[in-house]
Parts: structure tokens; C-alpha cells; sequence
């Protein structure tokens, strides 16, 4: 469970998930081991959940025996969130998420969750709208109106009060690069390789 | 020195480790023959002092003999679970690949028992990992196909572990070499149509669609019903990629398209309904076929394909309009109800996030407004310049490699009386266009592991 | 398709009842034909108008007393006019019972004596004689209203024929009682039949220009249709050429004019139509039919559309151009709107809906149709109901389309590949391959 812990520290989960891979059929081969599959199994599929990688998520739940799913209420609370961001139910998930407090080694990659979703949806919208309401901003942020103001404020999205409105800030765009030297021998190389063939 | 016939293990075991000679020629010369004429039972006794013969031989020098043993103790009734497993494991790690490759239906044996003793110990999924890595050292290159590749996919399908097989599927298949692989045509299909399921459950449509296209048009006299089935799973994976279905390569066997318009009418139909963006006429051709796609197992796939429509129906917006109101654009795209707008705009979002279309929506106006731009990549980014180079060097690695072969096969009489046989889309006298209907017809179908096929979550 | 199209629409206009015709004069319009033609329109007038059904019917009546022996139409007929006039409380019209007897009898007589002749024709082996049998004989059965034994008797006159005149007479008789029949693909090769043969006169020339651009008309090719009338000599007009048992001089303007302006673009418009001296003399004889293609060419569209709306009932009077009146309006239509935006970047969709005697909201709709059928390169700003025209980002067009092609590139290469060591190894799907049934899990 340290290499677990490692990954998470670092916010590496495509490494975690990785490793939660290879850790899954040696968890089925030593039958009495130390590592809580609660855990294991919860951690595995935040993993999948917070790569984005749905799916196997997905298939996660169902590939998991019945022992395990049925000995686990906080497996099926995760799976419930998994549920709702399948559906794109954002303001469902941010719910699911605060409902309860989970347990030590959930918590830190739930509260993660809910962060990146946050901060995606944050950048979605600024890129989707030029005006939306504050309530609606805050289902898809799953935050009180007051926090709404806060983190767009910080953003420098502009409010219009008379309307409930926000208005969000457009990310800046990449700026077009001149051609650097570098790119310019890449190409001279290609016009060589043409040249030979 | 020749080996002497053996009688007992303890002779064989002495014979082998006498002769520890791992050329591959002295292999099919002096040990094939001994092996071949022994029977199953002979490989399940110990020796004379009682112990397991597998704890004297070493896997990586004597592969082949242990494999044999391997095999004859997975097939009894009730195997040594726990003990043969570590012997399986043990010998997936260490052995030789160039010796397992003169026996590669050996080697499936071992892979098949290999995933009979998991399901026996209780956990099907302890096979997935050490067959990968075994599968990958078999393979004479990440681009050759065995006749492992198959039978690896549908346990990954099996035991829902999708994932874990991109590290396989993931490289393309170009390269086969019948002699070590053991393989024939229906691997290839199989192969081909199991990881498109994984691709179709991961949601990676491209490359689901690849996948299929190149069993449809795989060299053929006769229609396989693999590749039948995998029309039907084409058809609306290229409905959810591109709106229609896309034309098949040119080089796709006649009788194979003739077959795919006698047997996948209804997708053909659905498709037409589903290209003429008509949502009704879809809903209409939906009720009337859905009983044939949950039998073929594409109900979750169909069931997409009506969201899709939507978004197919918006992205056409897009070339028509510049700006529109939500509660027009929920008209135009059929949504009924009260809520109609609110769910256009919900489509509208997740199209902007995934990149499908260019919009802003706007609430200051009544109801919201729709804005359509162009995609803002104007290509004038160091980014193009990287993304062009990109495919530029993989473009000239791909060529480089047809030319070789182009050379390589152009030499080959066999290859361009063969290659006319098929152009001319001859069929045998006699054949029945449907080959492998048997193959199918025990267990149940072949692709009945998950009939929600990703589609759906529950 | 274009045939189960024009079935339905077909179907669709069958029932189409017009209250009142816009210009029609019944009496002067009818004048310009004779023979069955005439009949014909006035009965399908009758039966589509109903405030010209009284005099249609008697008109018909008179041209069929005057110059048919077909007394079974004239009792249908007079039936019918009967109805009507019962129905509307007048008094009912005194039918020529004396008339219909002795047609009766003359016309048996004349079926008796000219079906001897023509035995005897047969049985002295004369070819002329035989041909003037079997055609005597065709143009009395057409008199009497049979026109299928009618055709069946000029058909055979064809193994008869025997100098290019002849020929020529057979076709123009086929193509009339087709015509009447209205079967068209047989209109179709008398034609071409007809045209193959050596020294054709001019007036002939023009007859069957004519009765092949009503068979186009029918099948909804309105640009060969077009083509066709705006060929045809003015010679059709003169009185001793005239082609009035089948079609006016006044018909051919109306029918070239529609099917010219639903079809052509301006260039065509402007050389075969406004520059064609021919046409010009037909155009002289429908005033309005002249200023609706000037309208058109100069871009008056509300000139356009409200002559167009001026004349549509009476278009659907019309025996040949009923079933295609809508959509040879929505095809001009269609074109104004597409030629009205040609020369601009923008468009304000308020003018233009004015223009168009629509709402904002029709006309966005049908704009809305014109550019998803790619008629129109332009988008809508609906918010400011505006239309732009689509301005093309060719540079970021090339590159997005290489990068789709490297892509495409290396994915059809690696299956050329995977193909060709296929058949190399010989892995091709085939029947009884070994090993497949071991393989069954």
C-alpha cells in the first residue's frame, strides 16, 4: 500500500492505476492478506475516476465479486459517484461527494475529485458561455452562491447584479509562434528526406 | 547420441537433462518424437521417489517437455489447483520463446489451462496479467499475430478486464508468419472483431472502427459470420464516428458484400433512417428492429446511436447557422417537452467540452442564445509544426517498411497467382457462402460475454 | 424516385379544386385547339373549376357534336352537365338524341366497311393500299374515342411504310394518341423514331420538339423540358402548321418560360431565353410570361413572385402543367432566393423577407433548407436576422485536411500490409479450414 500512497502523494494516477492493476491479481492469489479490499478496490476505482477513464471504471464495478461488493457500503457510495459522472449529473456528483465523510485513504482522492471537476468545469464554462446565471454556476460547481462570487471573482469573470448574471473570462489563446530556428532545420531535414526517396 | 524410447518419467527426466542441447533442430529431431508417442496419462505420474518431475526440469531449458506435462495435468477432471497454478506462472515467466514457438498449439494449451485453473481457484482475472506478458514475449514482434492473440482478447472481454488489454491491442497488427504462431484466417478475424468489443467498450470508436473494417475486408472466398457480425457492429460504430456508414475498402471480397446486404438489412435500414437525420423515422426503425439488436448483441451501441443523433443534428446547425436561439435549436433538432432547451443545451456543452463544435451561449437574451464559430485553431501555432512533423516521420516509417515488403512479396510466384485468384473474387464451386456456422453454433454465440456493450452503465 | 415523385404528386394535386381562374377566358383559350385536345381541357377544366364547369361542359358538347362521332363521350358529358345544372336549379340541357343514333349507326357502318376494305387490301397484297387500310381505319376509331385500338392500327401501318413521309405520319399519329394517353416513354421513342429518318420538314421538326418536352414535363425534367420548348420554330404557329390538336403557340411560352426559370441559371437564362429571337415571338403571345423573365433576370423579385401568384390558378387549369406547378414555383423560388443573396456579403433577412412577401421566420426556414442542401454558401444569424455569406478559412482547411490524411495514410498502409502477408501465408476465409473446430471454446 505504500506504492499506493506514493502515487497519490504525487498525483500520479495514471501510475496508481497502473499499479492497482497489477496489485489486483495478486490480491486474488494470497488469499489472507493484510491490505482491506475496501480500500484497495475504493482507491483503485477513485483511480479509474479520476483519470476520467469511465469505462473502466466501469467495468471495474462489474468484474468485482459479489463478496466484495456486498461486504462494502462505501464501494457502492463511489460507484454511485462514478454513476453520476457518467451522467453528467455534476451537481449530483459534488451531493454524493459531501454526503458523507469517508474513510482516511478516500478522502484526500474524493475531495481531489471534486476539485478537478471543479476546476474542468470552470474551464468549460469560461469557454462556453458569455453570460450564465450565478445559480447555474454554482451546479456546476457545486458551490453556495458566496463561493460562486469568490472563485470567479478570482478569475476575473464580470458580474452583472441587476440580472444575476456572470460573465466569464475567456482563457487567452496560445499566441501564434514565429518559426524558431529549430523548426526551421526540422524542416530543411524533411525537404532532405523527400529529396532522397 | 539419440535418445533410447522411454518407459517411465525418471527415464525421460534422465534422457533430458543427458541431452541438454536447446537447438531448436535438435528439438524436433530427438524430442518431438518422444513426446509425441507418450500418452496424457504418462505426463501426470511422479517419479520413482515420489516427487513432482516439473520440480527437476527447468522451464526456460526444457519449455517444450514442460509444457507438455503442463497441459495433461490442466486437462484432468479435478486438477492440483493451487500447486499447478504456481507451475503455470512459473513457467509463463521463464520460458524459452524460440522453443515454445516450434509447439504454439502447446502453448495455447497452457494459456486455455492456465484460465481453466483460475476459474477453478475461484478468480478468473489472475490469468490477464501473466498472459500479457507472456503474449508479448511469444510474439516474434509487438506487430505479429499468434494464436494466442484471440483467445487473450476474449478472456480479457470475459473477465471485463478491457483495459488490460491495450498493451496488445494497442499495437497494430501487420506482420503474420503461419510457421510459430500457429495461426489461420479465423484468428485474424476473431482477433480483430474481440478487440474491436474492447475499443467499442472503452469508447475509442476510431479505432473500434479499424478494427472492423479490417475484418470485413479480409481476404475471403466465403463470408465468414465473424466478419457478418462485424457489419452489423461497423455499420453503427461509423453511425456514432461519422454520421453514415463509411465505404468499405475497395479491396473487400464481392461475395462478403453480398452477404452483408442479404443479412444486415435491418442495420442498413437503420443507418439510412439515421443518415436522412430524421429522429422519428429513426425512433420508427428502432421499435421495429430492437428485439434483432439485443440478439446480436448491439442494443447499447443502437441505443448511442439515438443520442447521437442529436449531436449529429447540431453539428449541422453549425453549417447553417451563425447564431440561434436554444428554444429554435431544440425545434430544429426534434426535442419535445418543456425541457427541450435546457437539453439542447446540455448537448451543446458537452459538444463544446469534447470539441464536436465551436459555440458560446449566451443567457442574456431571453431564453439563450447560441453563437457557432469556427474552429479557433488557426494552424499557425509551433504545435502544427510538431503535429505536422509527427505524422510526417510516421508516414516515412510506414512507407519504408511497404516498400520492403512490397519487394519482399513482389518476388513471390505463389503470392500474384493468388492475389488474381482473389481480385477476380472467384468463389469455389461448391462452397457454401456461410463457412464457419459450426464455430458458432456451440457455447452459445461468440459474443454474448456483455450484451450492454458499453453502451449503458447498468 | 422522379417517377414515384411525380405519382405522389400526382395523387396530391388530384384533388386540387380551384375557386376561381385568375385570367382564364375560357372562350378565347379553348379556341386555340381543336380535335381531342380540346375536349380534354375543357373536361379537366370542368372538373377542377367550378364556376367554369357549365360552360366548359357545353363547349365540349358542341366540339364533340361538330367533329367526333364519339356519342359515348357526349352522353357522359351531357350527363354531367345535367347534374350540374339540376343541382344548380337551372334547366337541363336538350341532349341531340337524334345526333347520337345516327353516329351510332354511322360509325358501325364505317367500322364494317372499313374493316372489309382492309381485308381486301390484305388479301391483294398491296402495301400502300394496306397502310391507308390500317390508318383509315385508326383514324376512325379515333373519331369514335378509342384511342388504344386507335394506336394499335397505327402502330401496324409501320410494317407498311415505305417512303420517309410515311414513316413520319405513322409517328406523329402514334405520338398524338399517346400523348392523349398519356403514355409518355412511348412519346418518348416515336421521337427519336422520327427524327432518325431523312429530310424532315421544319414544322415537323418543331412537332416533335414539342411532344418531346411534354414527355420530359412529365417526368419532371423541366431542364430538358426547357430545352426542348425554347428550340421549338415559331413555323408552329402559322395557321396551316399549327400543332393545335395537341398544344398552343400560347403553351409553349408558358411551359418554356416555367421550366426555363425553375432550371436554368442567369447565364443560361440570359442566352437561351432573352437572347433567343425564336422564343421572343412566342413570348410576344404571353406578355406577362416575357416581363416575368425580364423580372427575374434583373432581380425584381416581388415582380416575379406576384405574376407568378397572379397566374398559378390558372396554371393549375392546365392540362399538362397542373401536376407541376408547385414545383416548378418552388424551384424559382428557390432560385430568386439563391440569385437574390449571389452579390453580397450580408443580407438584412427583415428586406429580404419583404422582397419575398414572407416572414422573418418562414424565410429563415427556407434559407435555413437552401444552405443545408448546399444551394446557398451562407449562415444565419438568427439573433440579428441577418444572413452572412460563409467565408472560407482555406489555410486552416488544408492543414486540418493533411493532418487527416496523415492519419488516414498510416492506418490504410499498416492494413495494406496486414493484407498482403495475409495472402501471402494464404489466410484467407474459406470453408473446412482445418483446426477451427478445436478451436471452439
Amino acid at each position: 500500500m505504500d506504492t499506493v500512497k506514493g502515487h497519490i502523494a504525487n498525483r500520479d494516477y495514471a501510475g496508481l492505476v497502473n499499479f492497482c492493476e497489477e496489485l489486483e491479481p495478486q490480491l486474488a492469489l494470497t488469499q489472507n492478506n493484510t491490505i482491506s479490499l475496501e480500500d484497495f478496490y475504493g482507491t483503485f476505482m477513485l483511480g479509474y475516476l479520476l483519470e476520467q477513464d469511465l469505462p473502466s471504471a466501469r467495468f471495474l464495478w462489474k468484474r468485482l465479486g459479489e463478496n466484495v461488493k456486498g461486504s462494502s457500503k462505501e464501494l457502492r457510495l463511489i460507484w454511485d459517484v462514478g454513476i453520476a459522472l457518467w451522467q453528467r449529473d455534476y451537481d449530483n456528483v459534488y451531493k454524493l461527494i459531501n454526503s458523507k465523510t469517508w474513510s482516511p485513504v478516500i478522502a484526500p482522492l474524493m475531495e481531489q475529485l471534486g476539485e478537478n471537476l471543479r476546476e474542468r468545469m470552470l474551464v468549460l464554462l469560461s469557454e462556453a458561455y458569455s453570460s450564465i446565471t450565478i445559480d447555474d454556476v454554482g451546479r456546476y460547481l457545486g458551490l453556495p452562491r458566496e463561493k460562486v462570487l469568490s472563485v470567479t471573482n478570482e478569475r476575473g469573470w464580470a458580474i452583472d447584479l441587476s440580472t444575476d448574471m456572470l460573465q466569464p473570462k475567456k482563457n487567452v489563446q496560445d499566441t501564434p509562434q514565429s518559426i524558431s530556428l529549430a523548426n526551421f532545420s526540422q524542416l530543411t531535414d524533411l525537404v532532405i528526406h523527400l529529396e532522397k526517396s | 547420441m539419440p535418445i533410447q524410447q522411454v518407459g517411465t518419467v525418471d527415464e525421460l527426466i534422465e534422457a533430458l537433462l543427458n541431452h541438454s542441447d536447446d537447438r531448436a533442430e535438435f528439438i524436433v529431431k530427438h524430442i518431438f518424437p518422444i513426446l509425441r508417442q507418450l500418452p496424457q496419462q504418462f505426463f501426470l505420474q511422479n517419479t520413482a521417489d515420489n516427487r513432482d518431475p516439473l520440480e527437476r526440469l527447468d522451464p526456460t531449458l526444457y519449455t517444450v517437455p514442460y509444457a507438455y506435462f503442463l497441459v495433461a495435468r490442466c486437462n484432468v477432471e479435478r486438477p492440483e489447483v493451487a500447486n499447478l497454478l504456481t507451475y503455470i506462472l512459473e513457467f509463463l515467466r521463464s520460458f524459452d520463446p524460440t522453443h515454445i514457438r516450434l509447439v504454439p498449439e502447446k502453448f495455447l494449451q497452457v494459456a486455455q489451462g492456465l484460465c481453466r485453473i483460475a476459474s477453478l481457484y475461484g478468480n478468473n482475472i489472475i490469468s490477464i496479467k501473466p498472459l500479457t506478458h507472456a503474449l508479448q514475449k511469444y510474439s516474434p514482434s509487438a506487430n505479429h499475430l499468434t494464436n494466442l492473440h484471440q483467445f487473450f482478447i476474449k478472456e480479457c472481454l470475459l473477465t471485463k478486464c478491457y483495459r488490460q488489454a491495450l498493451p496488445i491491442l494497442d499495437n497494430d497488427i501487420t506482420e503474420i508468419e503461419t510457421t510459430g504462431t500457429g495461426i489461420s484466417y479465423i484468428d485474424h478475424l476473431l482477433y480483430h472483431y474481440y478487440g474491436a468489443m474492447v475499443y467499442i467498450g472503452l469508447k475509442n470508436y476510431t479505432r473500434a472502427l479499424n478494427f472492423l473494417v479490417l475484418v470485413i475486408s479480409a481476404p475471403a472466398i466465403v463470408t465468414s459470420q465473424v466478419q457478418a457480425e462485424a457489419y452489423k457492429k461497423f455499420s453503427l460504430v461509423s453511425l456514432l464516428l461519422h454520421g453514415k456508414i463509411i465505404p468499405l475498402p475497395k479491396y473487400t471480397a464481392p461475395v462478403v458484400v453480398r452477404s452483408i446486404k442479404n443479412q444486415c438489412q435491418a442495420y442498413q435500414d437503420y443507418a439510412s433512417a439515421f443518415e436522412s437525420l430524421n429522429v422519428k423515422r429513426l425512433r420508427n426503425e428502432f421499435n421495429k428492429c430492437s428485439e434483432a439488436f439485443r440478439k446480436d448483441g448491439n442494443f447499447g451501441l443502437v441505443k448511442q446511436t439515438l443520442d447521437a443523433i442529436y449531436r449529429r443534428k447540431i453539428q449541422q446547425l453549425t453549417q447553417t447557422y451563425l447564431t440561434l436561439s436554444l428554444v429554435d435549436i431544440a425545434d430544429a433538432i426534434g426535442l419535445e417537452g418543456r425541457d427541450a432547451p435546457k437539453i439542447a443545451e446540455r448537448y451543446i456543452l458537452q459538444m463544446i467540452e469534447s470539441r464536436e463544435i465551436f459555440a458560446t451561449i449566451s443567457h442574456s437574451d431571453q431564453g439563450g442564445m447560441v453563437s457557432f464559430h469556427d474552429d479557433p485553431d488557426m494552424y499557425n501555432t509551433s504545435n502544427t509544426i510538431l503535429k505536422l512533423e509527427e505524422q510526417i516521420a510516421k508516414a516515412t516509417k510506414v512507407s519504408d517498411r511497404v516498400i520492403q515488403t512490397d519487394r519482399l512479396i513482389g518476388c513471390s510466384r505463389e503470392y500474384l497467382v493468388k492475389s488474381k485468384n482473389i481480385a477476380s473474387g472467384g468463389v469455389m464451386p461448391g462452397g457454401s457462402h456461410m463457412d464457419d456456422q459450426e464455430f458458432f453454433a456451440g457455447g452459445g454465440g461468440f459474443d454474448n460475454f456483455d450484451p450492454d456493450d458499453g453502451g449503458r452503465f447498468f | 424516385m422522379e417517377d414515384s415523385n411525380a405519382n405522389a404528386k400526382r395523387k396530391r394535386t388530384l384533388d386540387i379544386i380551384v375557386d376561381s381562374p385568375n385570367n382564364l377566358d375560357l372562350d378565347s383559350y379553348i379556341a386555340n385547339y381543336k380535335g381531342h385536345t380540346k375536349v380534354d381541357r375543357l373536361l379537366f377544366i370542368a372538373k377542377r373549376c367550378p364556376p367554369l364547369q357549365i360552360d366548359a361542359y357545353k363547349l365540349a358538347l358542341q366540339e364533340l357534336r361538330d367533329s367526333s362521332l364519339d356519342h359515348n363521350k357526349y352522353l357522359n358529358t351531357a350527363n354531367k352537365l345535367n347534374e350540374v345544372l339540376t343541382s344548380q336549379g337551372y334547366p337541363s340541357y336538350p341532349v341531340d338524341n337524334a345526333w347520337v343514333e345516327t353516329t351510332q349507326k354511322r360509325a358501325k357502318a364505317a367500322l364494317e366497311r372499313l374493316e372489309v376494305e382492309l381485308k381486301n387490301f390484305k388479301n391483294n397484297l398491296i402495301k400502300e393500299s394496306i397502310r391507308m387500310g390500317h390508318n383509315d381505319l385508326g383514324d376512325h376509331y379515333y373519331n369514335c374515342g378509342n384511342p388504344t385500338n386507335a394506336l394499335k392500327c397505327f402502330s401496324r401501318t409501320r410494317d407498311y411504310c415505305t417512303t420517309s413521309k410515311h414513316v413520319i405520319e405513322m409517328c406523329l399519329n402514334v405520338i398524338k394518341v399517346s400523348i392523349e394517353l398519356g403514355n409518355f416513354s412511348h412519346v418518348h421513342s416515336y421521337v427519336i423514331k422520327a427524327e432518325s429518318t431523312p429530310d424532315i420538314q421544319p414544322v415537323v421538326q418543331a412537332k416533335l420538339k414539342v411532344a418531346a418536352a411534354l414527355a420530359h414535363l412529365d417526368s419532371n425534367k423541366y431542364k430538358q423540358a426547357a430545352n426542348l420548348f425554347l428550340e421549338t420554330s415559331f413555323e408552329i404557329s402559322h395557321p396551316q402548321n399549327n400543332y393545335s390538336e395537341v398544344i398552343s403557340p400560347n403553351d409553349i411560352a408558358v411551359y418554356g418560360g416555367l421550366c426555363a426559370l425553375a432550371s436554368f441559371d442567369r447565364k443560361q437564362l440570359k442566352k437561351q431565353v432573352i437572347d433567343n429571337t425564336e422564343f421572343k415571338q412566342f413570348l410576344e403571345l404571353e406578355p406577362h410570361i416575357r416581363e416575368l423573365i425580364y423580372g427575374f433576370y434583373n432581380s425584381k423579385y416581388s415582380i416575379v413572385l406576384d405574376i407568378l401568384e397572379r397566374w398559378k390558378n390558372d396554371y393549375l387549369l392546365d392540362l399538362h402543367l397542373h401536376n407541376h406547378v408547385e414545383s416548378l414555383y418552388d424551384n424559382i423560388r428557390k432560385k430568386a432566393l439563391v440569385q437574390y443573396f449571389s452579390p453580397f456579403l450580408t443580407v438584412d433577412m427583415n428586406k429580404m423577407a419583404q422582397s419575398f412577401g414572407t416572414t422573418v421566420q418562414k424565410l429563415e426556414r427556407e434559407l435555413a433548407k437552401l444552405i443545408t442542401e448546399n444551394h446557398i454558401q451562407a449562415r444565419i444569424d438568427s439573433h440579428k436576422k441577418i444572413l452572412c455569406a460563409k467565408q472560407q478559412d482555406h489555410r486552416s482547411g488544408i492543414f486540418q485536411k493533411s493532418l487527416k490524411m496523415g492519419d488516414e495514410y498510416e492506418q490504410s498502409t499498416n492494413a495494406m500490409l496486414l493484407r498482403m502477408n495475409l495472402l501471402k501465408m494464404n489466410l484467407i476465409v474459406q470453408t473446412n479450414q482445418k483446426g477451427e473446430g478445436s478451436r471452439r471454446h
